[in-house]
């Protein structure tokens, strides 16, 4: 089966500001669309609510042709989510943390160390979050990201807090989850993934 | 390759994430227990009655003391979550999040209310409860406790975003656990004098099953609409 996400007249309000309006676009397998946009325009948002966080004011979120509201345990199967919060508990090491999201995920692959070596968190992995650096917090939530195999990933600025070195890990896995016939959609301000995007949304 | 997760799977492992984050950040849980064992054991010192007054007022103030110190607990059952984005994760899920509530709730339970009933005993000495009252006093605190965890998901779930919730938690909690408090300490009151009190035990439990009957739902659906 081929995965699609269609969104259809999306609009959501903030108080009386609008952040988005109208936004229309579809998703299918093997494609990146960025989202574009200063900070505030509201990308974060749009993000979430398509993730299913927030209640959009009008508009459709369809995966494979269902609305997510009426079939949203199966849509958050096939999701996977990177914000700016890490998502960690801060008292426990991330493996700890790995630990709980294999009872939280379908396919979260907790015992694969090579993820952790690539991102150079195995020697901090039984460290306590709290204890690691911003890049490292960051790393962390990339490989989480990278475990949880799922084909429609949504990311907020996936590279911000991250080193050359694992901000090419990062492009490297998108790439590599792109040509799996993966779904990627990305927030970002950078134009760091121009060149990849099949589409790119400006929000003002 | 890919593995099915089992409902007790994510429900298990939620419960020793909780516990385990608790146990790992011991002030949370401690701060509240000392206060219960502090004051509720220094106030026969501070006041001169006899034993058979005493008898009369413990189960009233244990009880009390029980239910303002869980109150101080509430406040961190989804905050901290939400703080650092695991309620994110939680929301999205594929496992039923009134799962997920029913196990967070019966985390917060064993590490704020178990403590209560276990140093239960100790501060019913000081009140000179004989050994029979203590065990009608720890099944009243047993169920009752499981209830207030119960109804403060809820409370906490509502009040989850707004930025400082304490008060509004405590005034959403209060009324609806004075039912809990009066028949609570009423039934140990009762026993020691040996009245029927059988009747405010089943009124707990029911309270307590009632609570979970209608809690997790209610948590989740407000933690939806809270995280907007």
């Amino acid at each position: 089966m081929v995965n699609q996400l269609d969104i259809s007249n999306l609009t959501l309000f903030r108080g009386n500001k609008c952040l988005f309006q109208n936004i229309n676009f579809s998703l299918k397998a093997g494609m990146l669309i960025l989202i574009k946009g200063e900070n505030g325009s509201g990308k974060t948002s749009l993000l979430r609510t398509i993730a299913g966080l927030i209640e959009p004011h009008d508009g459709l979120i369809e995966w494979n042709n269902k609305n997510i509201n009426k079939n949203r345990q199966n849509y958050h199967q096939n999701i996977s989510w990177l914000s700016h919060k890490h998502g960690f508990k801060g008292h426990l090491s991330i493996k700890e943390n790995f630990q709980f999201e294999s009872g939280l995920w379908v396919r979260f692959e907790k015992n694969n160390l090579n993820v952790l070596e690539e991102l150079s968190l195995l020697e901090v992995s039984d460290l306590p979050f709290n204890y690691l650096s911003a890049g490292q917090k960051r790393r962390a939530s990339i490989a989480r990201l990278m475990l949880t195999q799922v084909p429609l990933c949504l990311l907020d600025e996936p590279t911000s807090n991250l080193d050359s070195t694992s901000s090419q890990v990062v492009k490297n896995w998108i790439e590599q989850h792109i040509r799996n016939k993966g779904l990627c959609l990305l927030a970002t301000h950078q134009d760091t993934f121009f060149d990849k995007a099949s589409e790119v949304i400006e929000l003002v | 390759m890919v593995k099915d997760i089992s409902l007790w799977s994510g429900f298990s492992r939620m419960l020793i994430r909780d516990c385990l984050h608790s146990i790992k950040n011991p002030s949370q849980l401690l701060n509240p227990l000392l206060l219960f064992i502090i004051v509720s054991a220094s106030f026969p010192f501070a006041v001169n009655l006899s034993d058979d007054q005493l008898m009369i007022i413990g189960p009233g103030i244990i009880w009390i003391m029980a239910v303002l110190s869980f109150l101080l607990t509430l406040n961190n059952l989804y905050m901290t979550d939400a703080e650092d984005g695991c309620l994110d994760y939680i929301l999205l899920s594929p496992q039923p999040l009134p799962l997920l509530v029913v196990a967070k709730t019966c985390a917060h339970w064993l590490l704020s209310g178990l403590p209560l009933v276990i140093t239960c005993p100790i501060i019913a000495i000081f009140y000179q409860m004989q050994i029979d009252t203590i065990l009608v006093m720890i099944a009243t605190l047993l169920m009752g406790t499981f209830a207030l965890s119960l109804i403060g998901s809820i409370a906490a779930s509502l009040t989850i975003s707004s930025n400082n919730n304490s008060i509004l938690l405590s005034l959403l909690v209060l009324p609806i656990t004075i039912p809990l408090l009066i028949f609570g300490a009423k039934t140990v009151i009762l026993y020691q004098e040996g009245s029927a009190s059988l009747a405010g035990l089943y009124f707990i439990a029911a309270y307590c099953m009632f609570a979970l009957s209608f809690s997790p739902f209610v948590s989740a659906a407000a933690l939806r609409i809270g995280v907007d």
